[in-house]
Parts: structure tokens; C-alpha cells; sequence
């Protein structure tokens, strides 16, 4: 039989809009040095193409 | 992963995923706007949180290591027997292992979409395990076929982390069969499925 887990107590929270923008603009900022707006700016620019950094690449697959 | 309705699939995607992290550390999890809900749009799947005490990064017991998972998904429709009518499927995942001191030790990335020129699941190894004049880099990207978390996990338990329960590796077998039941792809999306992921 195996262990009952206390998974049950876990929270999930479902994030505001304004809640998953914050984090994301964090990592941008915490990983890479700039604003989300910059980097949404360049990546849709093709600043990145090819670029291996996975840094960018956290933040880049945050985006939606 | 099935389900009835939209949050019935998120939830039977989850739950496995839940239990699995539960394993080594207590999970915070918070997800995208509408992500139990909306169909077709990609979601953010954050299983050690959002907060921006430490990064979201949870420490692994007995280590000096720290442990971040993310996963992006969509709930789509599948009138296909047994697959639907709703079901989850996987967008990408961003698994992260570091140092107390914030040092990479290993990323385990699939990012199908983007500017990437490497659309398949690899490895990362961290700058911290690597000599300066390593042949290896922090940006080579390592090919590692699809890695689902309940393997990650294993590798922490590898790597030191104490195990939360004795039977772990029953728990973690338990979590890992209905994904490897329901996925459709294991080495390479585009050439496996014969179809590419929309950017």
C-alpha cells in the first residue's frame, strides 16, 4: 500500500492577469536585465534568432 | 490527459504532476489566467510557484540545491475514443536546478515554438559544473528526448534531494503512467506526430 501523500494541501492558485505580468516582467528583468517590453519588443524583432542563452529562452517561453 | 470538461482534463493533468513534485517539496502552484478553463491558448503552468522570494526556486531537503519547474499547455478538444472529449497537451517545460547561490547546475527545456533553431527537448548543463576550458557550454544544447517531470524528480532524489515518502519510486511509476499513456510523441514532436506546433 502505498504512502498517502499530503498532496491534497497544496494550493493552486489561478493567477490574475496583472499577478502572471508582474512575475513575468521579474524574470525579465532578474534574468536578462531589461523590461519585458524590451525584450518583447526585440524578440519580435528577431534580436534573438539563434540565440542560445537559455536565459532567453526562460523568459521568451513565459510569453503568450 | 481526458476529462469531460476543460477543468476536469487540467485537473487530471495536474494531479500527477502535483503528486509528483509533493515527492521532494511541498509545491506552490499557480497558473495562467483562464488555464483550468480556455481552450486553445497557451498556459503557464508555474508548480513551484510565482512568488518572487527566491525566483520561485524551492529548496531540495538534504542539499544545497534549489529546484524551479514550469510547464506551458493548452486544453483542446480530441474526439478520439478514451482522448477526450477535452484533453491537456503539453506546450513545453523549463525544469531548473541551481545552487543556493543562484549558480545553474542543469535546465531541462522543450520550447517547440520560438526563434530557437532547437525545437526538441534537450539539456542545459550549468555554467557551476563546467571548467572554463570545457569543450561543453552553458549554451550547447544537449539532446535528451522528452522528459517528463516524475523523471526530473528521480534525478533530484539522484542529485541528494531526500525523499519526502519511503515509497517514492511506486508514487513517481504511479504519476508517470497515464502521460506516457496519452502522450503521442517522445524523441521529436514534428517528425513523430507529422505536424508542426503553431507559433
Amino acid at each position: 500500500m502505498l504512502t498517502t501523500s499530503d498532496a491534497h494541501d497544496i494550493d493552486v492558485v489561478e493567477l490574475t492577469a496583472h499577478e502572471e505580468q508582474v512575475y513575468i516582467e521579474q524574470e525579465s528583468r532578474r534574468l536578462l536585465g531589461m523590461s519585458l517590453e524590451e525584450f518583447r519588443g526585440r524578440w519580435e524583432a528577431g534580436d534573438f534568432r539563434d540565440n542560445d542563452d537559455p536565459k532567453v529562452t526562460q523568459v521568451a517561453m513565459l510569453l503568450s | 490527459m481526458p476529462g469531460d470538461n476543460p477543468h476536469a482534463a487540467f485537473s487530471a493533468f495536474l494531479t500527477p504532476l502535483k503528486d509528483a513534485l509533493n515527492c521532494v517539496v511541498h509545491p506552490r502552484i499557480a497558473f495562467s489566467p483562464g488555464g483550468d478553463t480556455v481552450l486553445n491558448r497557451k498556459h503557464n503552468l508555474y508548480l513551484t510557484g510565482h512568488l518572487r522570494v527566491n525566483d520561485a526556486f524551492l529548496r531540495l531537503r538534504g542539499t544545497s540545491l534549489e529546484f524551479r519547474a514550469r510547464m506551458f499547455y493548452m486544453i483542446i478538444t480530441d474526439d478520439r475514443d478514451d482522448y477526450g472529449p477535452y484533453r491537456v497537451t503539453t506546450r513545453g517545460y523549463d525544469y531548473s536546478v541551481r545552487q543556493t547561490d543562484g549558480a545553474a547546475v542543469i535546465d531541462y527545456h522543450w520550447h517547440p515554438v520560438g526563434l530557437s533553431h532547437e525545437k526538441r527537448p534537450h539539456l542545459h548543463l550549468g555554467s557551476s559544473q563546467l571548467r572554463p576550458d570545457a569543450v561543453l557550454s552553458n549554451k550547447q544544447h544537449l539532446s535528451s528526448g522528452r522528459i517528463t517531470l516524475e523523471s526530473v524528480v528521480r534525478d533530484l532524489i539522484g542529485l541528494g534531494s531526500v525523499p519526502r515518502y519511503p515509497d517514492y519510486g511506486d508514487l513517481l511509476d504511479l504519476c508517470e503512467a497515464p502521460h506516457i499513456l496519452y502522450r503521442s510523441w517522445t524523441f521529436d514532436y514534428e517528425r513523430e506526430t507529422g505536424q508542426k506546433i503553431a507559433e
